[in-house]
């Protein structure tokens, strides 16, 4: 029993840390390791909290931080129960930081925990730490002068064997399973993450071991950075494979050096008030910094989301394109298989009408002319299916030449009249040119666009008059057509959506029942490809209509 | 075919077995190291209950009643 409490032969250690006794570059060695170890750990955590890899990883580097300061304590103290417990604490946590960086890399390697055959062994390896804990066997007395535990045998061999074969452990299941990885960055990033940790292992334990055998405790502490070698190590796979969002780091990094920036005036200022003021200073920059990478976190997130809905629409913007070509070349090849037998029935009707099978009785005719008209407005119906089709897929051939538009309206006009004639309407055409109209355009799409919009006219017009007036405008070098007509009108919706595909004016069918609603999305678009367009305007339903092909003239 | 059915029930057992082994471990050694903290607190904090190597000149040493 002592009746005496003996002291080491230095003054006691302020605020545990601090003492005379401790060389100079521990504190720089020790707390620099154990920044730079909670740094990632904290990075590592914050990023994915949920993840069971993150949180074994912040306990790794809190028990490696533990550790290091156990250290720095049995450097500045000079109470040897205190050196005795902390001592006695160091054996214990270090074998186990060992097993921890081994269940670590099983985990990041396998994604999930060892079996049972394993945490076995793990258990009997590190059963003799525990048992013997506070025995001889582990710290045998203290040595005064030097404030230094004799080390037992489990604290100088057995728990420097443990170590070891944590080690041997690691490495072999960095052999066994990373050749096995699929991916080629996973396999870089468990490289990169295997060398980081089995250097900090080996540094970490070396220095231990040699300390222990030299009974020279200061170079243990060249060991220790391991660490730092190891959080660059994981900070470099991290931004190099972008294991996780560079932003949160750097926002992470940023605010996690604020904290020590400020955390380090708390040593240097000495008036009680100065400390007060850093340490709220310290509480606002860590509520800040908390709020601010939750933001950035967040943002992070939906931009992620975001780029994946990007590629998803991307995805399928090119899968409804293949479609919609497989699609138009359906649509190509089915015209071109009915156009065929088309023309045999037509020209086969048109000379049975003709007499050239011999007469017919007047009671066929009737039908065969039927017949007749059926199949023409079916051949035109897979005409405008077949001009859709070259459109889309983009097979519409264009032979731009010079030639005089006025002429050729009225060319059409003139052949058109008949027909508006037996509809009981009168065709006019008018010209009002200061130029000689002269278009550089196809002259064979240019005549269809026309022929369908004053065809169109007679059709959707049961009585009245349609005028076909074409004009020039030398300012806009531009010449017009205009189709304006007494017809059945549209109201506005209609207007907007006249020139879309299968679209027709919601009375059209009572006037017109055989339309398709392609004629003026073709014309339309072979304007366009032309130079020109064409526009349509009405006043309202039962209002008339006026329709205009807008050519540029050429020069 | 009895034998392999026992292997079958056996193997069944065993899986069950190894997750809960695993935890019974874990908790087993929690409280085993908790418990030998604890003791090794006592014993060398509370009871300060261990051989001091006194190398320290007399002049030297920090002596408190």
């Amino acid at each position: 029993m002592l009746t005496q409490t003996l002291y080491c032969p230095w003054e006691p250690a302020t605020y545990l840390f601090f003492s005379s006794n401790v060389p100079p570059l521990i504190h720089y060695s020790h707390f620099s390791v154990i920044f730079s170890a909670l740094v990632v750990g904290l990075i590592i955590y914050f990023n994915n909290p949920k993840s069971l890899l993150s949180r074994l990883f912040l306990f790794f580097s809190t028990l490696f931080c533990v550790w290091s300061l156990l250290d720095i304590i049995l450097w500045a103290t000079n109470d040897p129960s205190m050196v005795m417990f902390s001592w006695s604490i160091q054996v214990l946590i270090e074998p186990l930081t060992f097993a921890l960086a081994f269940y670590l890399f099983y985990l990041y390697l396998y994604n999930k925990l060892p079996g049972f055959i394993i945490n076995l062994t793990s258990f009997i390896v590190l059963l003799p730490l525990i048992l013997f804990l506070p025995t001889a066997l582990n710290l045998e007395s203290l040595q005064l002068s030097t404030c230094e535990s004799i080390e037992g045998v489990i604290a100088k061999y057995y728990s420097y064997t443990a170590n070891i074969i944590f080690i041997l452990a690691t490495v072999a299941i960095g052999f066994i399973r990373i050749p096995a990885l699929e991916s080629q960055d996973r396999k870089r990033t468990a490289i990169i993450f295997g060398i980081g940790l089995v250097t900090f292992l080996l540094s970490f334990t070396s220095g231990n071991i040699i300390s222990s055998f030299t009974d020279d405790w200061t170079i243990s502490q060249y060991g220790l950075f391991g660490m730092p070698v190891f959080a660059t190590l994981i900070i470099y796979s991290i931004v190099r494979f972008n294991a996780f969002s560079i932003q949160v780091i750097g926002a992470q990094a940023l605010i996690v050096s604020l904290w020590a920036l400020v955390g380090s005036l708390l040593f240097l200022v000495n008036a009680s008030s100065s400390r007060i003021v850093v340490g709220l200073t310290l509480g606002f920059t860590t509520i800040v910094g908390f709020f601010l990478i939750r933001s950035i976190r967040k943002e992070v997130a939906q931009r992620k989301q975001i780029e994946k809905l990007a590629a998803n629409l991307e995805r399928a913007n090119v899968r409804l394109k293949a479609l919609d070509k497989q699609k138009s070349e359906f649509v190509s090849i089915a015209s071109h298989q009915l156009r065929s037998p088309l023309t045999a029935i037509r020209g086969y009707a048109s000379l049975l009408l003709e007499g050239s099978f011999g007469n017919l009785p007047q009671k066929a005719k009737e039908p065969l002319t039927r017949i007749d008209e059926s199949s023409k407005l079916m051949a035109f119906a897979i005409e405008d299916y077949l001009n859709v089709s070259r459109i889309e897929s983009g097979n519409m051939k264009y032979t731009l030449t010079d030639f005089n538009l006025p002429k050729e309206v009225e060319h059409i006009t003139d052949d058109l009249r008949a027909d508006a004639l037996k509809q009981g309407l009168v065709l006019y055409f008018k010209k009002s040119l200061n130029s000689q109209g002269v278009i550089h355009a196809d002259v064979g799409k240019t005549i269809q666009i026309v022929h369908n919009l004053i065809n169109n006219a007679i059709k959707y017009t049961p009585k009245g008059s349609i005028t076909v007036l074409v004009r020039d405008d030398m300012n806009k070098k531009k010449i017009f057509v205009d189709i304006i007509d007494t017809g059945i009108g549209m109201d506005t919706e209609t207007l907007h959506t006249i020139f879309q595909k299968f679209e027709r004016a919601k009375n059209a069918n009572t006037v017109n029942p055989t339309g398709t609603g392609l004629g003026l999305f073709v014309a339309d678009k072979m304007a366009e490809a032309m130079g020109g367009d064409i526009t349509a305007d009405s006043d309202g339903d039962g209002k008339g209509s006026r329709f205009t092909l807008e050519m540029p003239l050429a020069m | 075919m009895k034998l392999i059915l026992r292997r079958k029930v056996v193997l069944v057992k065993a899986f069950h077995m190894t997750k809960k082994g695993s935890y019974i471990l874990l908790i087993s050694f929690a409280i085993l190291m908790l418990v030998s903290i604890s003791a090794t607190y006592y014993k060398y904090v509370v009871m300060q209950d261990f051989v001091i190597i006194n190398d320290v000149p007399e002049e030297e040493s920090d002596e408190m009643e």
